[in-house]
């Protein structure tokens, strides 16, 4: 097995070999960008927790397939959010979102945003979240972790490909359809408003 | 209602200003949390027993698996010579070749 270069070569060395002390240290390490990860691609059924311990654990299980190529970190990063795309994707998705599956809150905000162009309320931008996760339910968990990434976190193409190891051109391609996907999934919903507009 | 895509970015746009805040750098995990995990990592790095369903199972699967071998062991060994049919081995093969369809 090749040397691993960086400053994490000793401490994963020794997890490899067991070493529970090694272990914590690259958990406590580890765990604000695994937070992180966890938080933006958790499946709506799985508590951040848990899905916290599935990555940590699929790092542990990986580690001896770690070569060095990347620095470590990205490393985890993929491997994390591959975790939480195989979740996602165990989590069946949602065929289509329909107006009779909106909460009132949620119906009222878009009907809104749709009609005049005033500064959304705070409450209307906790509508507008939690619809746009009810969308993104339908997409394809790749699908809907580029949307994640480019539209809610304002990523840039490399930081894309180092998270996922895809290229550039593949980033920019799989990112075009999924805001095509997502665009259809919107224009679906406006398909079928209540026959009875709320008051 | 409007166009899909202006009010798509508007209700993008407003969600972002709802978006919970990232963790902090130095997020601690929760008490008892690396614990948790590497008390996983060792139940699966352990075997574990097999239970008395896929005992049975894997015996029910070796039972048939030998006695196909059997039934296409006999039915190679005894091979008529007589191709006209007049061998009474005939008779014993089609009767392995009836319970090798079965099975």
């Amino acid at each position: 097995m090749s040397p691993i270069p960086g400053a994490w070569a000793e401490t994963v060395a020794r997890v490899r070999e067991n070493d529970d002390e090694a272990a914590r240290d690259l958990i406590q390490h580890l765990y604000p960008m695994v937070l992180r990860i966890a938080r933006a691609h958790r499946p709506s059924r799985m508590a951040e927790e848990d899905l916290c311990q599935e990555i940590f654990l699929g790092v542990f299980k990986c580690l001896d397939q770690y070569r060095g190529a990347v620095p470590f970190e990205h490393w985890v990063s993929r491997v994390a959010v591959n975790t939480c795309i195989d979740h996602l994707r165990r989590q069946r998705a949602r065929p289509e979102l329909r107006w009779a599956d909106l909460p009132e809150t949620e119906a009222q905000m878009l009907q809104d945003l749709a009609a005049d162009d005033a500064e959304p309320s705070a409450e209307q931008n906790v509508a507008a979240r939690d619809l746009v996760g009810r969308l993104l339910e339908t997409l394809d968990p790749k699908d809907r972790a580029l949307i994640q990434w480019f539209e809610l976190e304002d990523r840039t193409v490399v930081e894309v490909s180092a998270l996922t190891g895809w290229n550039a051109t593949l980033v920019k391609v799989r990112a075009f359809r999924a805001r095509r996907r997502l665009r259809r999934a919107l224009d679906l919903l406006l398909q079928t408003p209540p026959a009875h507009p709320r008051p | 209602m409007k166009n899909p895509r202006p009010l798509l970015r508007r209700l993008i746009t407003a969600a972002r200003a709802a978006l919970d805040p990232a963790p902090a750098a130095d997020a601690e995990p929760p008490p008892g949390f690396a614990t948790r995990v590497l008390q996983r990592r060792r139940q699966m790095a352990t075997p574990a027993e097999p239970s008395f369903a896929t005992l049975l199972r894997n015996v029910t699967i070796g039972a048939a698996a030998a006695v196909l071998c059997l039934a296409l062991g006999i039915g190679f060994v005894l091979q008529p010579s007589d191709p006209d049919g007049t061998d009474d081995n005939l008779a014993v093969q089609s009767q392995i070749e009836s319970w090798v369809t079965l099975l």
